[in-house]
């Protein structure tokens, strides 16, 4: 099972409800609970480690999507590229 | 304003396999902006690990590549879940070749060593850097408050934060 996946179905299948109940604070949830609700992600960091130490637990806002990051180095696979092998196309990794 | 200016230094061969000092320009170009940093706990976590009078994970050091391609901060994976810092959420890592990957979000404290400069990245995206010799990757998170300078020419960058 992927990490916290439940508390992500439990945030996406509860959010109207969670949003009417908390708004915009920042959620701590563990398992199918909400544990916490905090004005910011500082008081939520530090609340969170407070009651479950270093568990995993979601901390989110109801109304936040997925955090999407973008890395071209990684997802391309570029950064172990050797730039005195380059072949002159684009994208070659040398495998070293 | 801390400011930490570098000139890479790095040993590559002459054709005849002898070591030779590589230019300062050369370095830069094949190693990327690198800066060595102290890994840990996000500052406010630790604090709330603190306050149960339950022990800090042990700090990491290694080196961060400035990229500024990336819009957000990655950890080595793997160095994360040896730090034991917990998952607080999962992120999608995006390219425009591959499927969407399923990435781990820790809390992050990032000190960049030669600034003595601490800086809480709480969304921080476990990705595989090891193999390259990284533990993380800067990205333009926790550079929105820095100002960078590139001289491919000298071999030599400056942040300044």
């Amino acid at each position: 099972m992927a990490a916290l996946e439940r508390e992500r179905k439990f945030l996406i299948s509860h959010k109207d409800e969670l949003l009417r109940q908390y708004g915009g604070k920042f959620l701590v949830i563990s398992g199918e609970q909400v544990t916490g609700a905090y004005d910011t992600i500082e008081e939520a960091l530090q609340n969170a480690a407070t009651q479950h130490g270093l568990a995993n637990v979601l901390i989110r806002r109801p109304a936040d999507a997925d955090l999407v990051i973008s890395a071209p180095a990684l997802s391309l696979g570029i950064l172990n590229a050797d730039p005195a092998r380059s072949t002159g196309g684009t994208g070659t990794n040398s495998g070293r | 304003m801390p400011i930490l200016h570098v000139q890479l230094a790095a040993q590559g061969q002459t054709a005849d396999g002898k070591p030779a000092q590589l230019a300062p320009a050369v370095a830069l170009q094949q190693r990327g902006p690198v800066v060595p940093v102290v890994v840990t706990i996000e500052q406010n976590a630790g604090k709330g690990l603190l306050a149960q009078g339950k022990p800090l994970p042990s700090p990491k050091t290694g080196l961060a590549l400035i990229d500024t391609g990336a819009t957000g901060t990655c950890s080595d994976e793997q160095s994360a879940q040896e730090l034991g810092l917990p998952i607080i959420d999962v992120a999608k890592l995006t390219s425009a070749s591959h499927a969407d990957q399923d990435c781990n979000v820790y809390p992050a404290q990032i000190t960049i060593q030669n600034l003595g400069l601490s800086i809480n990245s709480p969304h921080t995206i476990g990705a595989t850097l090891a193999p390259q010799g990284l533990l993380i990757l800067l990205g333009r998170d926790l550079l929105a408050g820095c100002t960078l300078f590139y001289n491919g020419q000298a071999g030599q960058f400056t942040l300044s934060i």
